[in-house]
C-alpha cells in the first residue's frame, strides 16, 4: 500500500522531507479535506509534478505523516532492550509517557486529524489501519505479560487492547487538544495507573 | 398560547440540521425551513446560531441525565447493578446518535468558543459520577488510585471512544455485548471486584 517509489539519492530525500513538513503545515492550516496536492508543492517550493515521485496521492503522504509522528513513541521502544520480558508496570509507563509527550508536543497535528477524521467518512480507512497495527502490538504485549503470569488470566488481550487505546486516545485529546493539561509527568502516572487497574496489577 | 413549542421546534429541527451539515456548514434558515416556522422567529429565542448549538447540546446531555435513576446505595451490590444501568444507557445514546456525537465534537475543533462554551457547561452525567464515586470510594468499595475528576473523564472518554469505533466499524454494536465489555472496564479500572469488594 505505501509507495516504494522514493528514489535513493540524498536530494532525493531532501525533497521528500519537505514535502512532508510542507504538507503538515498546509494539513494543519486548511484540514486534510480542502489540502490539495499544488498547496503543498506550493509550500515545498518544487514542481508540482514533483509530489508523485515521492507520494502516490495526499492520502499516501497524510499516511507517511502518521507514521513519522507515531514513530516519535514507538521508534522509541522498539529496539527490545534487555532481548526479554520488561517489568509490565515500567513498560506501560514508559510507553504512556512517551505517548503523551508526543501527542502534547504534536497537538495541532492531531487536531486536524481528528477534524477529518471526524468531517470525512472515508478517511478512517488509513487512520483505522494505523490504530490496527499499535492495537495489536499492544495485545500481543498483554498475551506476553499473561504468558509470564504478570497479567491475569480473566483478562482478554484483544479486548484490553482495544478498550485501553479507545481510553488513552481520548484522554490525549481531551487533556491536550480540548483542554490544557500542563503535567505530562502527573497525566502519565495517572493513565498507567488506570492501565494497571484494568489488568490487575499492584 | 405559548411560546416555547417553537423555541423546542427549533431545537429539535436543529439536532437534524447540524449533524446533516455540521455547525459552521448549517444556516440559520434551514433550521426554521426545518422547524416550519418563519425565519425571523429564530431571533426572538436565540442570537444566533452558536447559542442555538449549545442548547442542542445541553439539552442532549440534560437527556442523558435525567435517564440515569438516582440513588444512594446502602451496599456494593446495588451500586454495581447501577453502574451497569449508567454504561448501558450511555452506549445506547451513543450508538443511537454516533453522528451528532461526531458533529459536535467537530464543531469543537473547528470553533474556539464553542469548544470553551461545551467545557465550562454543566454535564449532569459527569456530576452524578463524580458524586457518586466520591461516596463509594468513602465506602470502600472501589479504589482506584486516582484523583475522582480524572477517573470518571477516563470512564466517559472510554466509552464515548470505544462506542465510536464500535459504530465506524462494518456491524453495529451488539447493545448487550458492548455493555457487557464497557461495564467490565469500568469496574476493573474502579478496582470493584463481581461480588462488589475491593481487589
Amino acid at each position: 500500500m505505501t509507495t516504494e517509489r522514493t528514489p535513493q539519492t540524498t536530494q532525493a530525500h531532501r525533497t521528500r522531507g519537505a514535502l512532508l513538513r510542507a504538507g503538515r503545515r498546509v494539513l494543519e492550516r486548511k484540514g486534510l479535506h480542502k489540502t490539495r496536492v499544488s498547496d503543498i508543492t506550493k509550500e515545498a517550493g518544487v514542481a508540482a509534478g514533483t509530489f508523485y515521485l515521492h507520494f502516490e496521492n495526499k492520502d499516501d503522504l497524510f499516511r507517511q505523516l502518521l507514521i513519522t509522528v507515531e514513530d516519535e513513541v514507538y521508534g522509541e521502544l522498539v529496539p527490545s532492550r534487555s532481548g526479554g520480558s520488561v517489568d509490565p508496570a515500567h513498560r506501560i509507563r514508559e510507553t504512556n509517557l512517551l505517548y503523551l509527550s508526543s501527542f502534547k508536543r504534536n497537538a495541532g497535528f492531531w487536531k486536524s486529524v481528528e477534524a477529518a477524521a471526524l468531517g470525512q467518512p472515508d478517511l478512517p480507512d488509513v487512520l483505522a489501519e494505523r490504530n490496527r497495527y499499535y492495537r495489536s502490538r499492544t495485545e500481543r504485549a498483554i498475551a506476553r505479560w499473561q504468558a509470564a503470569g504478570e497479567v491475569s488470566p480473566d483478562v482478554d488481550p484483544a479486548t484490553a487492547a482495544f478498550v485501553l487505546g479507545a481510553m488513552t486516545e481520548r484522554l490525549a485529546y481531551i487533556w491536550y487538544v480540548f483542554g490544557h493539561r500542563e503535567d505530562v509527568d502527573a497525566a502519565a502516572d495517572d493513565l498507567t495507573r488506570l492501565w494497571l487497574n484494568y489488568l490487575g496489577i499492584g | 398560547m405559548t411560546l416555547p413549542p417553537t423555541r423546542q421546534a427549533l431545537v429539535d429541527a436543529a439536532v437534524d440540521v447540524f449533524t446533516e451539515k455540521g455547525l459552521h456548514g448549517a444556516r440559520v434558515t434551514d433550521v426554521t425551513k426545518r422547524a416550519g416556522v418563519a425565519a425571523g422567529s429564530f431571533y426572538t429565542y436565540f442570537d444566533t446560531k452558536e447559542g442555538l448549538f449549545l442548547e442542542v447540546v445541553e439539552q442532549s446531555r440534560r437527556g442523558l441525565a435525567a435517564q440515569v435513576p438516582r440513588a444512594r446505595f446502602s451496599d456494593a451490590e446495588g451500586a454495581r447493578a447501577w453502574l451497569r444501568e449508567v454504561v448501558r444507557l450511555q452506549v445506547a445514546r451513543l450508538a443511537e446518535g454516533a453522528a451528532t456525537w461526531r458533529m459536535i465534537n467537530a464543531a469543537a475543533l473547528g470553533n474556539v468558543q464553542v469548544a470553551t462554551a461545551l467545557r465550562d457547561q454543566p454535564d449532569p452525567l459527569t456530576r452524578t459520577l463524580t458524586d457518586e464515586l466520591g461516596f463509594w470510594a468513602e465506602q470502600g468499595w472501589i479504589d482506584p488510585g486516582v484523583a475522582g475528576a480524572v477517573v470518571v473523564d477516563a470512564l466517559i472518554a472510554l466509552t464515548e471512544q470505544a462506542v465510536q469505533q464500535w459504530c465506524a466499524g462494518s456491524e453495529r454494536p451488539d447493545l448487550e455485548e458492548a455493555t457487557a465489555v464497557i461495564t467490565g472496564a469500568w469496574t476493573s479500572i474502579l478496582r470493584m471486584t463481581p461480588d462488589g469488594g475491593v481487589r
